[in-house]
């Protein structure tokens, strides 16, 4: 018997064992993703992560065949010719990923969320400065990365050591956050403001078969893709009254997620509200604020005079005017049931049955037509498999290339504000890099920066572009192949191709040491009674406390903590 | 008789050489990743960390100055809050797990029913389990009612009013599987004789579980209390399953807050000032287990040990 035992405690040993040795190196567990690729023993292997996220790989792998094949010939190890690319996609968090980065078989990450900062502070990455500057000839292009970027980037990205200037990331993609609505929809029902309006009457505002010009929209050009959309919030809940007044459900969003959702929709209408100038001061901590603002007799008063920020008093920022426009927009739209669906804050509806919804909406006989979405720009690609469901159910026009679908350029807070024509400002919602890690192999060295050449010149980004119906956070032109993207993906690069773009990035020290307190999201916690520090859109959503007392308390709360900021 | 005591040596040395070869790992993972990790978490208690110079300094007032005011500025509620779940747990669920282990122990009528019941929290990922409960509280009972009944309901989580009992009672649900677990073992490993004589004696049902059974688990169960009171830091009844990093801010606990906090660091700098905070909660619930464990002693049974 106790030999018996000790043969089974000797078997669940070495299976601990062989689990423990499968944990640590390459081709370990941790590299799931390159599971269903086969190694190719007689060509040299460039592994390659990517997150797995809304904008999926098909990309990366549309680019890594079109690099295997230029260098096919190549002979980077004796007895073998040739390169593979094994690309490793899953949602690992940079968190995650930093802690076996060194270890983990992938060379070149393109990932989310990943700290710049902490990459080059724990020697995790490779300097890639001549990928950066070198121009990108080789392949037929004028500019090199560097001249791709703005002046942000550059600023950000640049890292000067003893002098010199390095590089050690590139920038990948962003998305935005915002009104996704359906072109169909609006068509089919008229939701667009006339140009000129019948009588006093809600349904006067809008066109209809005796009055079908469209409003010039918020640039004031006829004939643009914003024509007949609200210029204004008030058209905006307008609009939503119209909508609901026929029967359709005008907003939706995911209840399982709605905090994280509405917190990204209260900063996009801040940002854009506020312009970029003012929106970045947030970030930098350095420049004029021209729009602070307090509650005074119930009305909100700009200061009459800017205010210097410094990172003495960076908390003044939490009193800019955008933000209590923002939260007045939210205030109403999450106060009014007949604006949104039913389900917006039930914990069993996922962003998939939101989107599903809004697809299927008006075309399976059971489902309400849903006419705008609070989503990322990424919805497109999530959706994808539910496209193709309606493809083969319905036909090919319900594919995403045939379906017209848009985001809607944020109306401005007040009429004022719509004239003065300021255009969008629309803040990147998600960020990513793509970089090398610090100890690759040295043979492969080069290869893994040509690597990253490769897929940012101008033919791998348009490639880019194509297949998920998004931008890289470069800047290049899509020439003739924006008519190979879906109207939303035209629409959406129309839109941010017209509009300020704020990249949350900046080298302040400030900002870098106390990101958690001092992101987009953060600078909405509120503080008005003994209860403490409390996010906005809770109290929005479950109490009756007044946007004014929010906004207030926004103040109240920054300037309560500022002594601890470290500067 | 030499040869004897030769052969018993070997046979002793080679048993001890198996012994020390399969303790070697456990040891081992428990000097790395529980000795190593708290001595690493003290360390970093008393240090600063500067992001952007990627520097630590030491500075023991000052870290235990701030740990103590972020303690004192978290709100009572959460206080409240933490103890209430503690509270309940102790009052409420813990009689209900003796009840159910007496049961089970006493192999009552669908005794194997309760045993799959309660033990399946246990053996499915609570991930999963809590992603079942949401869409049954919030979709599945709403829907049931309607069509059933035509009462028409929020989601029982989505309903601020029955939110917070949802969930805890879910979260006692699912604490039940551990301590039925125990309490039904240390019942099961009561002699037969003894309980045989108490029910010739008269004492059978309630009086039984009060005056035989309970006495003589009572060491487990004073254990499992007094290291139960640590659970006033360590309550959240599963938050972050249900909100992530926004749980609302009355239901929060103070276990919820370290949990997001730790989440949300980005760095080094805000793990020191976690560890600061969690040092200092150590002192203070070192003393309070050790103190319940002491009570419990001095006033449990006299005739147990």
């Amino acid at each position: 018997m106790k030999k018996i035992l000790k043969g089974i405690s000797l078997v669940l040993a070495a299976t601990s064992v062989v689990s423990l040795a499968s944990c640590f190196g390459g081709g370990g567990a941790s590299n799931s993703g390159g599971g269903t690729q086969s190694i190719n023993k007689d060509m040299t292997q460039l592994y390659i992560h990517n997150y797995g996220g809304g904008f999926g790989s098909d990309w990366l792998k549309a680019a890594a065949k079109r690099f295997e094949d230029l260098h096919k010939d190549d002979v980077l190890e004796e007895g073998k010719k040739g390169i593979q690319i094994v690309i490793d996609s899953n949602k690992k968090t940079f968190a995650q990923l930093k802690t076996t980065m060194l270890d983990d078989r992938s060379e070149i990450y393109f990932q989310e969320s990943a700290s710049y900062t902490q990459l080059i502070n724990e020697g995790l990455v490779l300097d890639i400065s001549d990928a950066v500057t070198d121009n990108l000839s080789a392949y037929g292009d004028s500019r090199s990365i560097y001249d791709k970027m703005n002046p942000e980037q550059r600023a950000y990205y640049a890292i000067d050591k003893n002098g010199e200037t390095h590089y050690y990331a590139i920038p990948h993609y962003t998305g935005f956050f915002g009104i996704q609505y359906n072109i169909d929809l609006f068509n089919q029902y008229g939701y667009y403001f006339a140009q000129t309006p019948v009588g006093t009457t809600l349904e006067g505002k809008f066109i209809s078969k005796a009055n079908p010009k469209k409003s010039v929209g918020l640039d004031k050009v006829e004939g643009t893709s914003d024509d007949g959309l609200p210029t204004t919030y008030d058209e905006f809940f307008s609009l939503c009254d119209f909508i609901a007044g026929s029967g359709n459900v005008p907003v939706s969003w995911a209840g399982e997620t709605y905090l994280v959702y509405l917190q990204l929709m209260e900063t996009a209408l801040w940002a854009d509200a506020e312009g970029l100038e003012q929106t970045m001061l947030t970030f930098k901590l350095d420049g004029q604020a021209n729009t602070l603002s307090t509650i005074q007799n119930g009305q909100l008063v700009k200061d009459a005079q800017p205010t210097q920020i410094t990172a003495d008093n960076g908390y003044e920022l939490a009193r800019q005017a955008g933000r209590y426009y923002a939260l007045k927009f939210m205030d109403k739209l999450m106060k009014t049931d007949k604006y949104h669906n039913e389900l917006c804050y039930n914990g069993g509806y996922t962003f998939t049955s939101v989107q599903e919804d809004f697809l299927f909406g008006g075309v399976d006989g059971v489902t309400k037509p849903v006419a705008m979405m609070l989503e990322g720009s990424w919805w497109q690609s999530e959706a994808s498999y539910t496209f193709e469901q309606m493809g083969q159910v319905y036909g090919n026009d319900y594919l995403a290339k045939n379906r017209n679908f848009g985001i809607m350029p944020f109306p401005k807070p007040t009429a004022e504000m719509a004239a003065q024509n300021t255009g969008n400002t629309m803040l990147a919602a998600v960020d990513s890099i793509a970089y090398i890690k610090s100890n690759i192999a040295d043979f492969k060295k080069d290869l893994a920066i040509e690597f990253l050449r490769f897929v940012n010149t101008d033919e791998s980004l348009r490639e880019f572009t194509t297949i998920t119906n998004t931008k890289k956070m470069l800047d290049y032109s899509m020439g003739d192949d924006i008519n190979n993207l879906t109207p939303y993906g035209r629409n959406l690069l129309t839109l941010t191709a017209a509009s300020d773009i704020v990249f949350p990035m900046t080298q302040t020290p400030v900002y870098i040491n106390n990101s958690s307190e001092l992101g987009s999201i953060a600078w909405f916690s509120t503080k008005y009674d003994s209860v403490g520090k409390r996010d906005c859109i809770p109290v929005l959503k479950e109490t009756t406390v007044s946007v004014d007392t929010i906004f207030t308390g926004l103040y109240t709360y920054k300037e309560s903590i500022w002594n601890s900021i470290k500067r | 008789m030499l040869k004897n005591k030769t052969s018993l040596k070997a046979k002793n040395r080679k048993d001890l050489i198996y012994y020390c070869l399969m303790m070697a790992l456990p040891v081992l993972q428990f000097c790395v990743f529980w000795i190593g990790v708290n001595i690493n978490a003290i360390l970093l208690a008393f240090q600063k960390y500067d992001f952007y110079t990627n520097t630590y300094t030491w500075d023991i007032i000052g870290c235990m100055k701030e740990a103590f005011e972020t303690i004192g500025s978290i709100e009572g509620f959460k206080w409240k809050n933490s103890i209430i779940i503690y509270l309940v747990g102790l009052v409420v669920s813990t009689p209900l797990t003796l009840f159910f282990s007496y049961y089970i122990a006493k192999q009552k009528i669908g005794t194997s029913c309760f045993k799959v019941f309660l033990y399946l929290p246990n053996v499915i990922s609570g991930v999963v389990f809590s992603t079942i409960w949401i869409f049954f509280a919030e979709r599945a009972i709403p829907t049931y009612l309607d069509k059933l009944l035509n009462i028409k309901i929020d989601g029982l989580i989505e309903n601020v009013d029955t939110r917070f009992m949802a969930i805890l009672l879910f979260g006692m649900f699912t604490g039940f599987g551990g301590g039925v677990l125990m309490y039904s073992n240390a019942m099961s490993a009561i002699s037969p004789d003894i309980i045989e004589a108490a029910n010739l004696d008269g004492a059978t049902g309630i009086k039984e579980f009060w005056y035989i059974t309970l006495p003589l688990i009572y060491p487990t169960l004073s254990i499992m209390i007094a290291t139960g009171v640590g659970g006033i830091f360590l309550s959240d009844i599963g938050l972050y399953l249900y909100f992530g990093g926004g749980a609302p801010a009355e239901m929060q606990t103070f276990s919820y807050m370290i949990m997001v906090d730790t989440l949300a660091a980005e760095h080094p700098g805000d793990y020191a000032k976690l560890a600061s905070i969690g040092l200092i909660t150590t002192f203070v619930v070192a003393p309070m287990v050790f103190g319940a464990k002491y009570l419990f002693k001095k006033f449990g049974p006299s005739t147990v040990d």
